[in-house]
């Protein structure tokens, strides 16, 4: 196989953003060629080269601030995380809670759909991601593992969780989020395909004391939060409470009911969390809470169009109970213990009369899901021989329940199954420091999934330190997804789940190479492989999930990131990956991803601007015989905060340009025939107003 | 698309001149606090006679702090009212005394006995629940920026005064008489 490595040559900082910027404008103008800059296109390119430019301005002679004035500065890099980062052998990208209030973000969806690699989907009843290309529509994320202060988050029914307001924690909560990119079965067993997703929350020191936000925002939404946190010498706590509202507005859907405009509240949704966390000395319990609701607009699943009975509600209990000792300067462990549960319940409103015998004209139709876990694992960490760090680690998780109903409302039962699993796994990791500069990690982990199968998952990471600038990496590893509950053994209404499905399997080949160009200046460029085999779908023409054709698929990832002390940041990104299954593009994998993110304090340092912008190239639907345009989105967000004031605002735009645009969604088998429905508009132009308070 | 783009030239036209804008690593600024916590430090005069240097003492390993020790030695020959500031390194404290301000680097194997025992030394460092430790400057960060935390009932033991503008930014203060 080639190498992965990106040539040893240094990119002109220009040439790169020359590069990316090209292919913005190539986003929207296919036939365009990319050297055609327009003038006003060439400015832009030219400010953005001389911004990233290294300072010419004499560095302030740092001892001869004031105590007040270094206070007031922001440390780049050097943070122990952001060193970790550099080893890591992945591509990482750490986002963290300053970049959260910058940007505005209103979901963990967002945030990370704002990240290099990712983009996302919407059908109204839920948000999707994809990663690198590969986002088969009806995909419910269950091939990235989230992980909340490395509690799994994955339920049992799909082995997923969804990132809009379905997600059971408040972003508000998050100190950061660390996006790890690749296979990482080797440590953390099924699922985790393209990458795994942890999730840090705040310390309870961020509280220190009480704090309550408000939001307000377009179709009626709005947010309220309470929480609260304290620490005392070695213990502390952390409490939270938020519930969120959105009224909705009225939708037209012309391919199932073409002329009708919905009565008021359709797309309405409602959310309520709960947050909680205790920790003595070594011991930490948490305890993760939360509800969502939402009323379904689009007649999906063949309900009646608009009928405002339509609801699909999900809910989340997670409860975990963990210690992290450091037994001597060499051996450390950890050990959880865990539980979780799952709750999914949908009604949805048919019009039976025209079946033979007639039946109602309007009828609920009830899916209840249950998914209940608990589980335990296990990880001894050992530095105890020079130049090596071991990590062994044991889980084990039992599936109590995994129940799958559905009936209508004049007791028709057409599905009643539930059942118990388990699952476990067994693997072991070693860091070797081969050389002063390289490390070879090695690590390979057991899996028995819950079919009985086995998985074996072997990683392999060679870290070079080039210089004090450079380091490449080179990543191999591969993973699995269990065929879920759901895939295998939900039947009703014309799909069919499958138990003799194959498990999915993912085989990636990777090279990264990260350069620091000057202080606060950063680059990483990365070429990857990947193939996707036995990719679970459901087959258009009978409505059975299938082990597709593999999707083979290659692409590079470029990020360029400036920070500046006085928190300014500019970061761009380009993604490009061809993705080929079946000897075409697979549906909702777009060809080229674009990120900017630039933001600053405006004037004093009090107020901060945060622009973002998000480019997706054109993608499939409809296994490829349609298409939905490419688009770019602005996101505009004002904060103001001042040290010394309890108070803090934010004002975000979002779709600032109030631009058209369409996602793909997946074939749904329960319209009628003679309905084609690829695709759903999404929203225009929305506002938030928030304020936040500490006390 | 060209709308965007002219939004975003506006926006950058607008931040890019607003100042010089430069970088500092977590070490720097650390180092620059250190400086400047000295500022607002007095010694008894028996142990700090006018025109004597002054000397900062780094204890403990080195290797996972080089930056920081490196930052700090980029001090040396500094002038604070009219002392020359010395710096020394080292794993033991004794055969670096004097010490009229001593860097606890994480891992020092004589931190408990030098903060339970020694006088006239301002002890600060950037080690976890320092001013809880005993210690008299804690250097913590909080949303990527340096703060610091003070304990009075240690500068009291320890015979060092603090001014009270430096007790008046930190971000706590223990042992409040």
């Amino acid at each position: 196989m080639e190498s992965l490595i990106p040539a040893k040559d240094i990119f002109p900082l220009q040439a790169i953003l020359i590069t990316m910027l090209s292919m913005l404008s190539f986003a929207r103008k296919p036939n365009m060629p990319t050297h055609s800059l327009s003038h006003r296109r060439r400015v832009l390119v030219c400010t953005i080269a001389w911004a990233v430019l290294p300072a010419v301005a004499a560095q302030a002679e740092l001892t001869e601030l004031s105590l007040e004035e270094l206070m007031n500065i922001e440390v780049t890099g050097a943070s122990t995380y952001v060193q970790s980062a550099k080893s890591a052998p992945s591509a990482v990208t750490v986002v963290s809670r300053d970049d959260i209030r910058r940007f505005g973000w209103r979901t963990l969806q967002e945030l990370l759909t704002a990240q290099r690699g990712f983009h996302g989907s919407n059908d109204r009843t839920y948000s999707y991601l994809g990663v690198r290309g590969f986002s088969p529509p009806g995909d419910f994320n269950n091939r990235i593992l989230f992980l909340i202060d490395g509690i799994r988050v994955n339920d049992n029914i799909y082995d997923s969780v969804l990132a809009g307001e379905t997600f059971p924690l408040d972003l508000d909560l998050i100190e950061r989020v660390e996006i790890i990119r690749g296979p990482g079965a080797s440590i953390y067993g099924g699922n985790a395909l393209f990458g795994v997703i942890n999730i840090l929350t705040r310390s309870a020191d961020s509280f220190d004391g009480g704090e309550l936000a408000l939001d307000i925002g377009s179709q009626g939404a709005r947010r309220l939060r309470a929480s609260a946190g304290k620490r005392t010498g070695d213990a502390e706590w952390v409490i939270s409470a938020s519930g969120f509202d959105k009224d909705g507005g009225r939708y037209e859907f012309p391919d199932v009911a073409a002329g009708v405009l919905s009565p008021g509240g359709a797309d309405a949704e409602q959310q309520q969390r709960v947050f909680g966390r205790i920790r003595l000395g070594d011991w930490r319990a948490t305890l993760i809470h939360s509800e969502r609701r939402k009323h379904v607009p689009t007649g999906s699943f063949g309900t009646i169009p608009t009928d405002p009975g339509h609801r699909e509600d999900d809910g989340y209990t997670l409860a975990d109970l963990a210690i992290a000792r450091n037994v001597s300067e060499h051996h450390s462990y950890n050990l959880r213990l865990f539980a979780g549960q799952y709750r999914y319940d949908t009604q949805l409103p048919y019009d039976y009369s025209g079946e033979v015998p007639p039946r109602a004209s309007r009828l609920l139709n009830r899916d209840t899901q249950r998914g209940q876990w608990w589980g335990a694992d296990g990880r001894w960490t050992v530095s105890a021989w020079a130049g090596h760090k071991l990590v062994a680690g044991l889980e084990y998780i039992a599936n109590t329940r995994q129940y799958l109903g559905n009936r209508d409302d004049d007791g028709t039962q057409y599905l009643n199954t539930d059942a118990h699993s388990h699952r476990s796994g067994a693997y072991l990791q070693d860091e070797m420091a081969v050389a002063d500069n390289t490390i070879l990690m090695l690590g390979v982990r057991h899996d028995t999934a819950e079919t009985g199968k086995s998985f074996l998952s072997p990683r392999l990471a060679l870290v070079h330190q080039l210089d004090a600038d450079n380091s490449l990496k080179l990543l191999y590893g591969t993973a699995f997804r269990s065929p879920n509950a759901y895939e295998r053994r939900y039947i009703f209404n014309g799909q069919y789940g499958n138990p003799d499905l194959a498990a999915e399997t993912i085989r990636t080949l990777e090279g990264v190479w990260e350069r620091r160009l000057g202080e606060g200046i950063r680059f990483t460029g990365s070429l990857y492989r990947y193939r996707v085999a036995n990719a679970i779908g459901l087959d258009p023409a009978t409505g059975i999930n299938i082990n597709n054709s593999p999707v083979d698929a290659h692409g590079t990832e470029l990020e360029l990131e400036r920070r500046w002390s006085n928190g300014a940041v500019l970061r761009g990104s380009y993604s490009g990956q061809f993705l080929r299954q079946n000897g075409q593009s697979p549906d909702n994998a777009p060809g080229g991803l674009w990120h900017l993110d630039a933001g600053a304090p405006l004037g004093s340092r009090d107020l901060y601007a945060g622009l973002g912008l998000d480019a997706v190239s054109r993608r499939n639907t409809n296994s490829g015989a349609a298409s939905v345009d490419a688009r770019t989105l602005a996101n505009l967000t004002l904060t103001w905060r001042q040290t010394s004031s309890p108070w803090e605002v934010s004002a975000g735009i979002y779709n600032l340009f109030d631009r058209r645009y369409d996602d793909p969604t997946s074939l749904d088998p329960q319209l009628p025939a003679s309905v084609l429905r690829d695709r759903f508009a999404q929203d225009g132009r929305q506002w938030r107003l928030k304020l936040t308070g500490r006390f | 698309m060209q709308g965007i783009a002219v939004s975003l030239l506006a926006f950058l036209a607008l931040i890019v001149p607003a100042r010089s804008w430069a970088q500092h690593s977590e070490a720097e600024v650390k180092a620059a606090f250190i400086f400047s916590i000295a500022r607002y430090a007095e010694w008894s005069p028996d142990t700090l006679p006018d025109g004597a240097p002054l000397s900062l003492c780094v204890l403990g390993p080195g290797e996972s702090q080089r930056a920081l020790v490196d930052a700090l030695g980029g001090l040396r020959g500094k002038q604070l009212r009219g002392h020359v500031l010395e710096v020394r390194a080292g794993q033991r404290f004794a055969p670096m005394k004097p010490c009229h301000i001593t860097i606890m680097l994480p891992g020092a194997s004589e931190q408990r006995s030098v903060l339970q025992d020694e006088r006239d030394t301002l002890t600060i460092s950037d080690g976890d629940d320092f001013i809880e430790k005993g210690g008299m400057v804690g250097l913590v960060m909080v949303d990527n920026r340096v703060q610091i935390e003070v304990n009075l009932e240690s500068t009291r033991r320890g015979r060092i005064q603090l001014s009270a503008q430096l007790l008046k930014l930190a971000r706590k203060v223990k042992g409040v008489s």
